[in-house]
């Protein structure tokens, strides 16, 4: 499932001259996706949104001095992803459980030990599936993002990750097989499935990876 | 892992491919883009001065600082290899009557040619003048003494002269050696002119003869008594080694006692157990 986004030469050339508007119309068909990609990073969605709006401006900024981009998608994507390494580096050097601190924000709730579980029981399913995608390494969220949601191949997660092609879909295995994991203790456990009965959880997932 | 639970699980992941709501989030992009500055990485300035145009800057400053500080005290940097000025300026080669100094790189302009009838006749050559007896260099005058033809300079009425106030300055001592041999030599010459018959000098020269032949008497003395050539040993000197005699100065009695103590410990300690 390759897509072709090939991004304006005029409006590559304005950006690259430092136009606001001509950058905004140029990523404005990825937004979407970068705006996926921080939600694997972030459990609230504001908080997703604040990190893709500093991957779009550090792209703004990138662009303006950097030499000409080929592929406009993948250096965004990128710049995006090194981002959102970065802050979750910053919130596990902080000490601080990022997504559980999210979520008793959001939620308002104190969650002094909170499991995947207890987390999982109150979202719908699409708010599952991306709590149990945060539950992963870091290293294994993005090629899962890029290509079981996105679409895009492994030669262009590769680029974007820097590592080669058997890497990604080493990486892509392991994370497929760990997710069924989680996901199949959560539907043993009654939490993705809306016809099973609530039960208490079975095995505790750490979200602070 | 199975294929079918693979399958399933990335369609399950396919399914969270939805757009997410807008929620300003393009709105808020664009203000966000409004704030950052405009060309300062890649500007007019960037272009003009490169990647270094703070060092530039910062070098343009620093000597912009410095010019304006050299202004301020008054110290041209020029002036620093110029050499100082002719000591005949042309005013006063003007005045001397002689024509202006002719600048540096200039051609000297050569003298008007004399015109033939304003040259004298042939006569007879005249006969070879003698030369000049030579000159001698005028002698340069003490500094104690007025030059020739000078006044000496009045005291300074100072204040502090008059008080009394200026003894440390008269107490200095001197400390320039070449003054101080000017006038012990001016002292020397005038005692020379005034007492011709010097009876400092023979006075001083009866003493020193009377002092040697003292001397070599008290030395001829000790050679009578048989003490060495130094003075003989009431005098702490040493006593002439006779044949067959240990050389030196006579020990005491401490010292002989000593010898002997140290001996005897080294005999008991090379003695065999």
């Amino acid at each position: 499932m390759t897509r072709e986004r090939t991004p304006d030469a005029r409006l590559l050339e304005l950006a690259h001259a430092g136009d606001r508007a001509a950058f905004q119309e140029l990523v404005t068909p990825f937004v979407a996706s970068i705006r996926r990609i921080t939600l694997a990073f972030c459990s609230a969605r504001p908080d997703a949104d604040d990190l893709a709006q500093e991957a779009l401006l550090k792209a703004y900024r990138s662009l303006r001095g950097a030499p000409e981009v080929m592929n406009l998608e993948a250096w965004l994507y990128s710049v995006t992803r090194s981002v959102c390494h970065d802050a979750y580096r910053q919130r596990r050097a902080r000490g601080r459980d990022a997504e559980v601190e999210f979520d008793e924000q959001r939620d308002g709730q104190e969650l002094s030990h909170p499991t995947a579980h207890e987390l999982l029981q109150q979202k719908s399913e699409s708010e599952r599936l991306w709590c149990a995608i945060r539950a992963l390494e870091p290293t294994f969220r993005v090629p899962l993002v890029l290509v079981d949601i996105e679409g895009l191949p492994y030669e262009q997660v590769a680029r974007i990750e820097g590592i080669p092609v058997g890497t990604v879909r080493s990486r892509l295995s392991r994370a497929r097989q760990r997710l069924a994991e989680i996901l199949g203790r959560g539907d043993a456990a009654g939490t993705f499935s809306s016809s099973a009965p609530s039960s208490p959880p079975s095995t505790r997932v750490s979200l602070a990876k | 892992m199975k294929p079918d639970v693979e399958a399933s699980v990335t369609a399950r992941l396919r399914a969270l491919r939805v757009d997410p709501p807008d929620d300003g989030f393009m709105d808020r992009l664009a203000q966000r883009l409004e704030q950052e500055p405009v060309a300062v990485s890649g500007g007019r300035v960037t272009r003009l001065f490169g990647k270094r145009r703070g060092l530039i800057l910062l070098s343009a400053a620093a000597v912009f600082v410095s010019g304006g500080a050299l202004a301020f005290l008054r110290v041209s940097p020029f002036a620093w290899n110029v050499s100082p000025p002719a000591p005949a300026a042309t005013e006063e080669r003007r005045e001397l009557g002689a024509a202006p100094a002719t600048p540096r790189g200039a051609e000297r302009p050569k003298p008007a040619p004399i015109p033939e009838p304003l040259l004298p006749a042939a006569e007879p050559p005249a006969p070879a003048q003698q030369p000049a007896p030579p000159v001698p260099p005028p002698r340069l005058p003490s500094p104690i003494e007025p030059r020739n033809g000078a006044q000496a300079l009045p005291e300074l009425a100072s204040p502090l002269r008059a008080e009394g106030l200026d003894r440390r300055e008269q107490e200095r001592p001197r400390t320039i050696p070449r003054l101080d041999a000017d006038l012990g030599r001016d002292r020397f010459e005038r005692r020379e002119r005034e007492h011709p018959e010097r009876p400092e000098r023979e006075a001083r020269e009866r003493n020193r003869r009377e002092l040697e032949s003292e001397r070599r008497r008290e030395f001829e003395r000790s050679r009578e008594r048989g003490g060495a050539e130094r003075g003989g040993a009431e005098r702490g000197g040493v006593r002439p080694v006779e044949r067959g005699e240990r050389g030196g100065r006579e020990q005491s009695g401490a010292e002989r006692g000593m010898d002997r103590g140290a001996e005897r410990g080294f005999r008991e300690r090379r003695r065999p157990e």
